[in-house]
């Protein structure tokens, strides 16, 4: 329990920077949290089924505890700055560390999107005329064809410097090559908008710890692939 | 989970975010599925990966802290214990040390065991290199040399029953010789049984002792600086005695 203080604090301090917990009620709510951990030890212990690290299984259920309390008290109070206490990119190092570290929350943000990730991941390459690797499209089907694959380049490169609109036809394309269904542009356009919100929504964080755009993130991406080289 | 329509539970929400940081094997397809469609576990599981990310930097950010700290007590430790040992070392080897060592014995034995000539202040080398300076002759003890022997003194003044041999020397003024110079005693004896000349120091100590040769004996005065009395005996009897005193070169 002692190890898992911290852990505990810092959650709190999210949901009253999030303006779901008063600021003078966060050791209020860490110590209920603890007596509550207490309490359901047992419980707890039978329920975890060892398939995590029990430090990330504990702190889903600090989440759970504290969200109940909260839903206890229903207060919304004034969003708190600096949910994690000292600012947490202080200490580190800029630059490239920095850009990896957030390019790694993209790529979680991917995963989280599953198959609508390395849609929009693909889509958003075209946009910016950023490079297309071969694993970006054969992670869409296993079975695709080198003379498909090909094809496509082809289309790519066919559209760089081109507007937004001529590229999400040539795009709708080549989803009917990857996928073999026709998507009109204008429902492509909106699906974008929709998902793309959702990753920026998610690399913004709730309460918000950064600011993307489209634009931001489509030069994160470029800076990593440079980066890579 | 099971219905795709629920909430993943607990365990399957550790699983996601363990996948998601690299730190575990990915979730069913089906947690997958529904991560991928349902915005409140995105953010939840977003949300949950973001504290453990930051409670790693924490824990990585002090422990290189403390490593850092451990690194420089460890190189102070060192650097003192450097700076000791070559203190030490510059100890031992200082070819410029030197070491005064006090003199209690008797002057002319010193020089008796080392036969060193000349000069009284006896300069070795000691067995690691470095240099010792035996001073053998302080005031207390210089002076002590040349303190008369009272029993000695008597006999220097008595008048023996023996003929006393002709005598001749070599003795400078008041019997006095520099180290190094040689003594010459020179006898014409009626005396049939063999004669010699035992050297004592001032303590009455026997420090050589030599045979005469066709009546002369030579003696080299390579012996500390002070006050010698000297025998002329036969096998029986004691014919004569004399005394001298030596004094160094540069006193």
């Amino acid at each position: 329990m002692l190890r898992y203080q911290e852990m505990i604090r810092t959650i709190v301090r999210i949901q009253s920077s999030k303006g779901l917990i008063k600021h003078g009620d966060i050791d209020d709510f860490v110590q209920e949290i603890n007596k509550k951990l207490l309490e359901r030890m047992k419980r707890i212990q039978n329920q975890y089924n060892h398939s995590s690290q029990l430090r990330t299984y504990f702190s889903k259920i600090i989440l759970n505890i504290c969200l109940e309390e909260m839903r206890k008290g229903s207060q919304v109070m004034e969003p708190q700055p600096e949910h994690y206490g000292k600012s947490e990119l202080a200490d580190e190092p800029v630059d490239n560390f920095l850009f990896k570290q957030e390019y790694e929350r993209f790529e979680r943000v991917i995963l989280l999107l599953d198959h609508k990730g390395r849609k929009i991941l693909l889509l958003l390459k075209m946009m910016y005329d950023l490079p297309v690797y071969r694993k970006d499209l054969v992670e869409f089907s296993y079975h695709i064809s080198d003379s498909t694959i090909d094809q496509i380049f082809l289309d790519i490169k066919a559209c760089r410097n081109k507007l937004k609109k001529e590229k999400l036809a040539v795009f709708s394309k080549i989803l009917y090559l990857l996928e073999g269904k026709e998507v009109p542009p204008d429902s492509l356009r909106k699906w974008y908008r929709t998902y793309l919100d959702e990753c920026l929504r998610l690399m913004n964080g709730n309460p918000v710890r950064s600011s993307y755009t489209e634009d931001s993130l489509a030069i994160l991406i470029e800076k990593m692939i440079t980066t890579r080289k | 989970m099971s219905d795709s329509k629920k909430h993943i539970d607990d365990n399957a929400t550790a699983q996601y975010i363990d996948w998601l940081r690299n730190q575990g094997e990915k979730p069913d397809q089906d947690v997958v599925d529904h991560v991928s469609e349902c915005e409140s576990c995105r953010l939840e599981i977003m949300e949950l990966a973001d504290v453990l990310d930051h409670e790693d930097r924490k824990v990585n950010s002090s422990s290189k802290s403390n490593t850092l700290v451990l690194i420089i007590r460890a190189a102070a430790v060192l650097a003192a214990v450097l700076v000791v040992a070559l203190a030490i070392q510059f100890l031992r080897n200082d070819p410029n040390e030197v070491t005064i060592v006090e003199d209690t014995s008797d002057s002319t034995e010193i020089m008796m065991q080392d036969s060193i000539e000349e000069h009284p202040e006896v300069v070795e080398e000691g067995s690691e290199g470095r240099v010792e300076i035996v001073i053998q002759h302080d005031t207390i003890q210089y002076a002590a040399n040349f303190e008369i022997n009272p029993a000695l003194e008597i006999l220097y003044k008595a008048h023996f029953r023996s003929t006393k041999p002709n005598l001749e020397t070599n003795y400078r003024t008041e019997n006095t010789y520099f180290q190094g110079d040689t003594l010459s005693l020179d006898f014409s004896s009626e005396q049939e049984s063999k004669l010699s000349v035992s050297l004592l120091s001032n303590t009455g100590k026997e420090i050589s002792q030599l045979d005469a040769i066709e009546g002369k004996i030579t003696l080299q005065l390579k012996y500390a600086p002070g006050l010698y009395y000297w025998k002329l005996v036969t096998s029986d009897e004691l014919l004569l005695v004399g005394k001298l005193k030596i004094f160094s070169k540069t006193d």
